[in-house]
């Protein structure tokens, strides 16, 4: 009987992994528990619970593993701003703080605040973390592994062989060579956050052509050998601590767009934007195909597995699929630094402990792995917050939800244990009829507050998909995780299709969520569709919901119109008067 | 009392750490700045589990 | 509102900032927005801790008031600034409750206990409120903001209330001198915690004046050979290293 915990952060995305077995028992990120979106720092509360759901003390786990080396990370850190002298100065000043107070003492950390032994700490490699995430959950025995993010310690892109010897690093590229980095960069030169905008610069793409694609390969530039290398004059995100692209960025392209102005697509400037953003998109894929073509050819597998950031962009993983050398893709949910928690737990368990895999069942049940709460606590904090609510007998939730949903309103869906990642998935989600057309505007504008050219995606029957959308074979269990963009094959649909006719797709089997598979047969059987509109169950700038009373908290100040919290039903009218 | 001798002793591996580091990836010219750099954070850290102290101690720095 | 000798320093220090230094009142809208947002998550974490039904339906009204405040000086900062530059870098600051320590890893009432959590509640809101008369004075003449402030000043009215009134509750079934001293604990921690928050600024300066000369004096000379580190692009075969289980302790 033996745990294992992987733990990240310190950069994006602190989560904790808790493993019985090599099997995933508890895994959440720490930004569900301390409400600060993409919570960088140690996951304290996410630790905390991931043991108390096991009903274990750390003094029972075998080891504690942190997802990548830090002294490495200060190693490149170090060079990079070294070489860079002296415009470097103020990100040194700025980021060597953090590093001496904080990054460097991560052992001690966890030593300390999470109560382990020294001995039992052990540290992965970052790229390590994130195939290891991949490889080790996926169901294949022998697969390519493909990892490309920001940067980890010094490698950018990391090219693997799994099998059962475990994972075979074949090459790597390194700093300052990034995909990551330099979609990052044109995700600021779009008006966008860095490490949270990256998915709307995709949703920003469909509005545009990729006219510039000469202009973005001056950047990001394809090499002989199926590489790539980046013209560094055009980025700064190596020397700059808040520039990650030059001015002659902007002579190359035009002016960058002033974050927090409108886009609209049809004006002249909207449409340079929309654009570039294609162009971006267009590049990233071409440089993403062209390195799975290096790692086929070196391989010879006809599985690849994929992780780090860039993962979860879910349009290129459509084109890597129907363009690239591979018959098939996996992804899990967590593709980013999350995620990289549970490939040191898995690269813990199978490599330095030897142990062998499973493949009969599956690492990872379901989307499902965080905190749930029971109708008992649920009951009582409604009746002692005074909310009026009607208790549901738990088999009819999924008929009155669907009937609700058929009427038009908008439901707030809070089931079982939160999701692992990024996406919501049908455990905290905000669902809506996909039919109506003014249901995405609806949405964007009185719930969510968001852009208003961001899509929605469609939840689907597994079964049913083929008949709405053009799901490329190979690309099943991305949709599975919403992590694959398809064609949309019908009209039904205007709230979830976007500009260029594609949804980003989740197609929802019995086995990984049956109440959500059965709220969804039942609108089929309503509508002739068993399709629903589906969103994450959160408020502009913040993480999505875990707990009861944070789902209440956000529902009364939204315009939701119903909620639905395990077996009980709450109207946003006439339920709550404070 | 142990703990904190603890803590302080996984804090001083990292020199060791760094010395094979530099000795891996033959990068000598880092050995310097990385050991003042580090010895810095010590003294940091130590600040701020007594934070109140700070103005004191850097009138002595 | 008058002005006394105890919110003498306050008027004064808010006047500087609002009427001396024009683009800092919509950064404070923003620095605001985030404590109130940091309020509400302590309240509907209390919500969750407590052991008395009756009061989670305070603390969660308390909650709403505050996330619903954050939001309005969220508005306020935004329409003051335009969206742009150092208001904007503010608001979107996720770190800003954490790197400002108006939140831990711990919940404010899981540290406190219940009664020392509402003679917090008692004390801060109070507090607030003379704050935000202040501010309410010196911005009167902007009809918007003039409103914001006398509903935030209203819901202040019902913090203060419950609090007060569930602290006279337990005075009165006979803990007054446990009530008196958990008030007392408080106002003795605001002052504490100002000092150490001003020692950590200066240190955090202290040590930007230090990290600059060490840039200049230990990273500048190596620079020459840093750059002539030849960049190796393309895709590079791994060095060789040990195995899984004999690398994985190490940090490097």
């Amino acid at each position: 009987m033996s745990w294992v915990l992987g733990l990240s952060g310190l950069y994006h995305d602190s989560a904790a992994v808790l493993l019985h077995d090599g099997r995933v028992v508890a895994a959440a990120s720490e930004e569900r528990f301390s409400r600060v979106k993409h919570d960088a720092g140690l996951p304290v509360q996410a630790t905390r619970w991931c043991l108390a759901h096991a009903g274990i003390t750390m003094a029972d786990v075998t080891h504690v593993t942190w997802y990548e080396k830090p002294l490495r990370k200060f190693e490149r850190m170090l060079v990079s701003q070294v070489a860079n002298f002296p415009r470097s100065a103020s990100a040194f000043r700025r980021g060597t703080f953090n590093w001496l107070t904080e990054k460097l003492w991560v052992k001690a950390a966890i030593v300390k605040e999470l109560g382990v032994a020294p001995a039992r700490v052990l540290f992965s490699d970052h790229h390590q973390s994130h195939a290891a995430s991949a490889f080790y959950a996926s169901p294949y025995a022998e697969a390519a592994v493909l990892t490309v993010d920001g940067v980890g310690e010094w490698a950018t892109t990391s090219l693997y062989r799994g099998g059962p010897g475990g994972l075979e690093l074949l090459g790597e590229v390194l700093f300052p060579d990034s995909i990551g980095l330099v979609y990052s960069a044109f995700t600021a030169y779009l008006g966008f956050q860095v490490n949270d905008g990256e998915y709307k610069v995709m949703g920003m793409a469909a509005y545009g052509e990729p006219r510039f694609v000469d202009e973005v390969r001056k950047v990001l530039r394809p090499r002989e050998d199926g590489a790539f290398d980046v013209d560094l004059s055009y980025v700064s995100y190596h020397w700059s601590a808040d520039q990650s692209y030059t001015r002659r960025l902007e002579e190359l392209l035009g002016p960058a767009r002033f974050p927090g102005s409108g886009f609209d697509p049809t004006t002249a400037e909207g449409k340079r934007y929309a654009d570039i953003a294609a162009s971006v998109q267009r590049v990233t894929e071409d440089a993403l195909v062209a390195i799975a073509n290096v790692l086929h050819a070196r391989t010879g597998l006809d599985t690849l597995c994929l992780a780090g950031g860039v993962a979860l962009n879910s349009v290129a993983n459509r084109a890597l699929l129907t363009r690239g050398p591979f018959a098939r893709l996996f992804v899990q949910p967590a593709a980013g630094d999350a995620g990289g928690a549970m490939g040191a737990a898995l690269w813990t368990w199978h490599e330095v402990m030897g142990n062998p895999r499973t493949l009969d069942t599956p690492v990872l049940p379901g989307p499902g792995l965080g905190q749930a709460w029971d109708d008992a606590t649920i009951g009582a904090l409604l009746t002692d917050l005074r909310v009026k609510h009607e208790v549901l007998a738990p088999d009819t939730v999924a008929v009155r939800a669907a009937a609700d949903i058929v009427e038009g309103r908008v439901l707030g869906w809070v089931q079982g244990r939160f999701e692992w990642g990024p996406r919501a998935l049908g455990h905290r989600s905000i669902l809506a009829d996909p039919r109506r057309a003014d249901m995405k505007d609806r949405i964007n504008a009185r719930i969510k507050y968001r852009e208003l050219f961001r899509p929605f995606a469609p939840s689907v029957c597994a079964g049913a998909e083929g008949r709405y959308f053009d799901v490329p074979p190979g690309g099943e269990q991305l949709a599975e995780w919403m992590l694959l963009v398809a064609p949309v094959t019908t009209d039904d649909f205007p709230a979830t299709t976007h500009a260029d006719g594609t949804a980003r797709l989740h197609v929802v089997h019995a086995a990984a969520n049956p109440l959500y598979h059965a709220l969804l047969t039942e609108v089929g059987r309503l509508t002739g569709h068993p399709v629903v509109l589906n969103t994450s169950f959160n408020l502009k700038g913040e993480p999505i919901v875990s707990s009861p009373v944070q789902a209440l908290a956000t529902f009364f100040r939204s315009g939701l119109d119903v909620l639905y919290l395990g077996a009980h039903r709450v109207e946003q009218t006439g339920s709550y008067d404070g | 009392m142990a703990d904190r001798l603890q803590t302080f002793l996984v804090r001083l591996g990292v020199f060791g750490e760094l010395w094979r580091m530099a000795a891996r990836s033959k990068r000598w010219w880092l050995v310097p700045m990385m050991v003042v750099l580090v010895l810095l954070g010590l003294v940091l850290t130590g600040l701020q589990a007594v934070p109140y102290l700070s103005p004191f101690i850097y009138a002595v720095l | 509102m008058t002005i006394s000798a105890a919110n003498l320093p306050i008027w004064l220090a808010s006047w500087l900032v609002w009427k001396i230094v024009p683009g800092r009142a919509a950064a404070k809208m923003a620095e605001f927005s985030h404590t109130e947002a940091g309020s509400g998550l302590d309240m509907l974490a209390a919500v969750e801790e407590t052991t008395r039904p009756e009061l989670r339906a305070r603390y969660f009204r308390h909650a709403l008031d505050e996330l619903r405040h954050a939001r309005l000086f969220r508005e306020r900062a935004q329409a003051w600034s335009g969206a742009r530059g150092r208001t904007q870098a503010v608001l979107e600051d996720s770190g800003f409750i954490a790197s400002h320590g108006i939140r831990t890893t711990e919940s404010l009432f899981r540290q406190l206990g219940e009664r020392e959590f509402l003679a917090f509640v008692w004390v801060h809101e109070k507090r607030g409120a003379e704050q935000f008369d202040i501010y309410a004075s010196l911005l009167g003449h902007d009809a918007a903001t003039a409103a914001m402030f006398a509903e935030i000043a209203k819901d202040e009215r019902f913090h203060i209330a419950y609090s007060r009134a569930e602290l006279d509750r337990l005075a009165k079934a006979g803990d007054e001198a446990g009530v008196r001293g958990a008030v007392f604990k408080v106002r003795a921690r605001r002052a504490w915690q100002l000092w150490v928050r001003l020692s950590l600024d200066f240190g955090n300066f202290m040590a930007g004046i230090w990290l600059t000369i060490l840039y200049v004096v230990l990273l500048g000379p190596f620079s020459v050979v840093a750059r002539a580190e030849r960049p190796v692009g393309g895709v590079v075969p791994p060095a060789p290293r040990p195995a899984p289980a004999d690398r994985a302790r190490e940090m490097i």
